[in-house]
């Protein structure tokens, strides 16, 4: 394994970064959430708490995730169109050294942009008196996982779809995991017997971006943290599916003509 | 000739209906919806506005349900589930604020196939065993519809329903309370059906004002008869409760006469109704106060 070339390429992502002002964004958008929260401090908080929560969690999760795709979507393509992969692929690195390096440097910028919109929101939250309970860290940590695996999808997806496309297909699969899970359930009810199975195979393979998600629990009252059985596991899948995605990107990206 | 007769037929078309234009009755857009919304008309920034703020209610709408579920998504039972031998998870028996027929949107253990992929997003969601479940205390929801009736002034059921939940507090205080915030849903949307019915109704239930009920009744009534073609499926239950509680109110004030007269009118625009006929025969014994919280349509 190459950490050294990884952590250079992760680098060079942040960097980047940093340079198109991406981040710049999310410290707007952070300023937008405190302005909206100071707007919802005109009804009084007394008995909004919980929705004030709720929306916050609701839109830390939507913000991050879109950071992460757009991030995520864009890295391999802007190379080759910038024709900036060729000095890259010079040095003494593989392509699945670049894939990976390029998917940590995303997975930071992701991580960077939560990490900041959750500090912006705690800010905001605690100057109206609202308190968050301890499940809150580990809604932090299993968003973090939830978000390098968006961005694992997004860098496989752009390796086969042109950048908008791959990020509009990680857009309708991350955002509708929860509805394409939930309606295949539904359906499996009512299915035929032949067709049970397939719905089955269906719901193992999907990727249920939805787990990474405790924000139900937050922003309720009196949820108990998940054990840490339920943590370990999703690290698993995280792993499992991360590995999966970055894996046919490679098979893509290996092979092609730049 | 065909020409001829079909310019005729145009002509003495056009002749009838600009005779009858005056009563030809507006079919798209409900009388209650209409007020206050004349902006989106010219205005594509109000158009958007409006709608804008109509989602967000509709949406804080939904949320006050999860928050009396605790975060508990819920969803309804759908008829393959029913057919496949699925029980809803309804409240307990002593629960007076819904009656559901719904299920957890996050499977229970008995309906999941995933294995441990669903027991981990039964633990990483808001979700519990809802058969004989409980409600937080709806009191919590009463700022959510403020805010809802706030952003959208013309949204019915944000007035009655946040009136419901000050309601339950019987006392002459809670029952104040909600009468302000539906004489304020009134101020803003004077042909609602729904409104003035839930005054009316708080006059017999909390104040056994019958008399003080009948106007407004009278009043709902004329106005929904107006428009029974047109009115929204709201105002329509509303609608329904009126003629029962107006009937009920001419039964207990003794004026029999326009007790039959309310229930004949009302049979005719609710055929279906299973009460009105026993009041038009005069069959309904009883006491209104009483009755008016079983009778109620749709249910709180």
């Amino acid at each position: 394994m190459k950490l050294y070339a990884w952590g250079a390429l992760a680098q060079g992502v942040v960097l980047e970064s940093v340079r198109r002002k991406d981040l710049w964004v999310v410290a707007i958008l952070g300023f937008l959430i405190m302005m909206a929260a100071g707007t919802l401090g005109f009804f009084g908080m007394q008995g909004l708490q919980i929705f004030v929560k709720d929306l916050s969690v609701s839109v830390l999760g939507m913000f991050s995730t879109i950071v992460a795709i757009l991030t995520a979507a864009r890295m391999l393509p802007d190379e080759i169109k910038q024709r900036t992969l060729y000095p890259l692929l010079a040095r003494p690195i593989s392509r699945f050294d670049l894939i990976i390096g390029k998917t940590i440097g995303s997975v930071l910028v992701s991580w960077i942009a939560f990490l900041v919109l959750a500090a912006l929101t705690g800010i905001a939250l605690l100057t109206f008196h609202v308190k968050f309970e301890p499940i809150m860290l580990q809604y932090l940590l299993c968003k973090m996982m939830g978000l390098a695996l968006t961005c694992s999808l997004a860098v496989a997806l752009s390796a086969y779809m042109t950048p908008a496309a791959g990020a509009t297909m990680s857009f309708i699969l991350v955002f509708g995991s929860s509805m394409i899970t939930r309606a295949t359930m539904m359906a499996y009810i009512g299915a035929a017997p032949e067709l049970k199975p397939v719905i089955r195979i269906f719901t193992a393979i999907f990727p249920e971006f939805t787990l990474f998600d405790l924000g139900g629990r937050v922003a309720n009252l009196n949820w108990a943290p998940v054990p840490v059985w339920v943590v370990l596991f999703l690290f698993g899948y995280m792993f499992f599916y991360s590995s999966s995605f970055l894996g046919l990107a490679w098979l893509k990206f290996r092979r092609q003509a730049v | 000739m065909k020409a001829h007769l079909l310019l005729i037929s145009v002509l003495g078309g056009a002749g009838a209906f600009s005779l009858n234009a005056g009563n030809v009755t507006p079919i798209v857009n409900p009388p209650v919806r209409v007020s206050g919304l004349d902006a989106h008309d010219g205005s594509a920034a109000a158009s958007l506005l409006g709608q804008f703020r109509t989602n967000i209610s509709a949406w804080l709408w939904v949320h006050t349900d999860l928050y009396l579920h605790n975060g508990v998504h819920m969803r309804p039972i759908t008829d393959a589930e029913r057919k496949a031998g699925i029980q809803i998870e309804g409240p307990r028996a002593d629960s007076v604020i819904y009656k559901e027929v719904s299920i957890t949107l996050v499977p229970s253990p008995e309906r999941d196939y995933r294995g441990i992929v669903g027991d981990v997003d039964r633990a990483v969601n808001a979700w519990k065993p809802m058969k004989n479940h409980t409600h937080n205390d709806p009191m919590q929801t009463l700022p959510l519809f403020r805010l809802m009736t706030w952003l959208d002034p013309q949204f019915i059921d944000g007035w009655t329903t946040g009136a419901s939940v000050l309601a339950r507090d019987r006392s002459p205080a809670g029952t104040a309370k909600a009468m302000k915030l539906l004489n304020e849903g009134l101020a803003q949307n004077p042909d609602s059906v729904d409104i003035l019915t839930e005054i009316a109704y708080l006059d017999i239930t909390r104040k056994n004002d019958l008399n003080g009920a009948i106007p407004l009744l009278e009043h709902a009534r004329e106005l929904g008869f107006s428009h029974l073609g047109t009115i929204a499926d709201n105002e329509r239950d509303a609608l329904e409760n009126t003629y029962h509680w107006l009937a009920l109110c001419y039964r207990d004030t003794n004026r029999p006469l326009d007790e039959r007269r309310v229930a004949a009118q009302g049979i005719g625009a609710f055929p279906d109704d299973k009460v009105l006929p026993h009041l038009l025969a005069g069959t309904a014994p009883g006491d209104s106060a009483k009755e008016a919280d079983s009778m109620r349509v749709g249910g709180e």
